[in-house]
């Protein structure tokens, strides 16, 4: 379903470029049943790292206030 | 350098030139040349992607900074993970299925030849340039710390990176960036346990938090809104994920290296790869320089790290005014050393610290800003600014790690000086040979022929390189003015891109004239407002793709 929003929202056809495939998005990548997933995954990375980072700028800030 | 330190040395550059040869025996045609015939396996292509990014004055440059302002310099990489997901997502489709040798022939496809040759010529000209820089910075460190000739230096480098990525084309550079970039892990790792192992026995990495906790060097996360301030989080989020957008999508030694991969699963493998490992590794990079920052407690640093740059103000009308400075951090050096030891008794017997943190906070304050009294010193004596950052970490480990570790960490910086270098000749190599000599000069050539030519123009490129890095030191400021010819380029290029990828009636007319205007944009920023250099990328980006689809709007739906 997912591999099917992202073929419609790159199907271009231009001169001399071959438009999107639907396989292109949808095929199964380890423990992750679709491209989509892997991405959405690496999202949520991006935000709990910068989570713990904002979470060790508080923890860790020992200077005299 | 001790016998131990030269072996291991020597031992790098062996292993570097036999692995480029091994690895190069299969390169037969211009498909090999420079794609590697696309049959690489995606692990490597990510080492490749990662080492690319990572030169020498990354490695040193940003460890000398987290001495100097700690982990702050973080935010500018954590939209990376996002920029590898739109790259999978939108750019690397594109590129595989068009099966360009270059991100601009896909341009030429998309557009027009104009703007082929524009994006192409933009990219020569700022890399061109640039790949001398990456010879030039970590050799003059080298020669300062190690005093070694500058020239024989960059001669060495320049001579073996050139050699290998003539006679290997990508092959051989994607394989010995592999290498490269594990020796980097090494050393990055060696250097960590190094600088534990040499803090006092008393104290424990608790102690290391603690202290470097005292003068904020943790903080990785900025939340205050100042555009003028590239390192708070919205300036990374936004302008950092807009240069690392231009850098990994339309910069040809970043592309070239996706385009190497057995198919569009294991390029995208190989950005995922960089996605989850990137923020971790610069993560450690930084911390090797708060530990250095909290290692110097307990040793006398260097008021200034560059030893030339310390004689030169010293032997000038300021050089009274240098030892007052230099006697006064030796005795704040003094005083906050014995308050750290206090602090760390007070830790270990459970009393109050409030004291103790608070003495040390006003030493380290005192510290940092008769370094930075010493730095406009430097300013004023020698006309341009100090980059006594670059200074911080070489000079601990010439003057601290033991044999043959040295030795290690000096290849360390080789190879990531080397590994940049050969992604760029060959990049440049490609750009000039596919965008300019196959497109207008020789269209039906023999596969040999172009072989040959590519050859040679990776030789010229790496002579180019070298020669710009001897005479770099001659150059002055206009060192700095190539350094930022990248930053009015980039993110124009990615307009364009994103315009081609975006916006489906855009034509090449649109196309070349918002390049244009997101350039000129770019110029009128930088000289008119404050906006930290991160931002150029968003305007020029923004300005090419809105002065784009205005432009390609077809006359007759026009009012």
């Amino acid at each position: 379903m997912a591999g099917t929003i992202t073929a419609s929202f790159l199907e271009h056809e231009f001169p001399g470029v071959s438009p999107m495939k639907e396989e292109d998005h949808d095929e199964r990548i380890g423990i992750f049943p679709s491209w989509n997933v892997l991405y959405l995954a690496v999202v949520v990375y991006t935000i709990i790292l910068i989570l713990l980072l904002y979470f060790l700028t508080i923890a860790l800030d020992y200077s005299v206030s | 350098m001790t016998t131990l330190d030269w072996f291991v040395f020597i031992l790098y550059f062996g292993g570097v030139v036999a692995f480029a040869v091994f690895h190069s025996r299969k390169n037969v045609g211009i498909e090999g040349y420079y794609l590697a015939n696309r049959r690489l396996p995606w692990g490597a292509v990510g080492l490749s992607v990662m080492a690319t990014q990572a030169s020498a004055i990354t490695f040193i440059g940003t460890t000398g900074q987290a001495y100097d302002n700690g982990m702050e310099f973080i935010q500018v990489y954590l939209p990376q993970p996002l920029v590898m997901v739109v790259l999978c997502f939108l750019f690397v489709p594109f590129f595989y299925r068009a099966k360009v040798y270059t991100a601009y022939q896909y341009l030429e496809n998309r557009f027009d030849a104009k703007t082929r040759s524009l994006t192409s010529f933009l990219f020569l000209l700022s890399r061109g340039m640039a790949a001398g820089i990456v010879l030039y910075a970590p050799a003059v460190v080298l020669s300062v710390i190690m005093g070694w000739d500058e020239t024989i230096t960059i001669l060495i480098m320049g001579t073996v990176t050139i050699l290998y990525t003539m006679v290997g084309g990508i092959t051989a550079v994607i394989w010995t960036d592999v290498l490269q970039m594990l020796m980097m892990f090494a050393g990055i790792g060696i250097a960590l346990l190094i600088l534990f192992g040499e803090l006092p026995p008393e104290v424990g990495v608790g102690d290391v938090i603690y202290i470097g906790g005292i003068q904020e060097m943790w903080k990785s996360i900025d939340l205050s809104w100042d555009p003028t301030n590239p390192y708070t989080l919205w300036s990374g989020l936004i302008g950092g994920f807009f240069l690392a957008l231009a850098y990994f999508g339309c910069d040809q030694s970043q592309v070239q290296r996706y385009l190497t991969a057995k198919s569009l699963k294991q390029s995208r493998l190989a950005l995922i790869f960089n996605a989850f490992l990137k923020v971790p590794m610069q993560f450690c990079i930084l911390a090797i320089g708060v530990l250095l920052f909290v290692f110097y407690h307990f040793e006398q640093p260097p008021l200034i790290f560059n030893p030339a740059e310390a004689a030169l103000v010293e032997n000038s009308q300021q050089g009274d005014q240098f030892t007052r400075l230099r006697s006064e951090h030796q005795a704040a050096h003094t005083l906050r050393k014995e308050a750290t030891l206090g602090l760390l008794r007070a830790r270990s017997s459970g009393e109050e610290l409030g004291s103790w943190r608070n003495q040390i906070q006003q030493y380290d304050q005192q510290l940092a800003l008769l370094r930075r009294e010493s730095k406009e010193l430097v300013k004023e004596v020698r006309g341009s600014a100090s980059n006594d950052v670059n200074y911080v970490f070489p000079s601990y480990l010439v003057k601290y790690v033991p044999a043959g570790v040295l030795g290690l960490m000096i290849a360390v910086i080789f190879a990531a000086a080397m590994s940049s270098l050969d992604s760029e000749l060959t990049a440049l190599s490609s750009a000039t040979v596919v965008d300019f000599y196959q497109r207008y000069w020789r269209k039906d050539a023999s596969e040999s022929h172009y072989l040959t030519v590519s050859r040679l123009t990776t030789l010229f490129w790496g002579v180019c390189a070298s020669g710009m890095a001897l005479y770099a030191g001659q150059l002055g400021s206009l060192i700095e003015a190539v350094n930022r010819v990248g930053s009015y380029f980039y993110g124009s290029l990615l307009g364009v891109f994103l315009l081609a990828f975006l916006v489906k009636r855009a034509n090449g007319t649109g196309a070349f004239l918002g390049l244009l205007g997101g350039m000129s944009s770019v110029f009128l920023v930088s000289a008119y407002t404050d906006i930290a250099w991160l931002y150029y990328n968003v305007v020029g980006a923004v300005v090419v793709v809105v002065v784009g689809t205005v432009v390609s709007i077809p006359r007759t739906t026009r009012i």
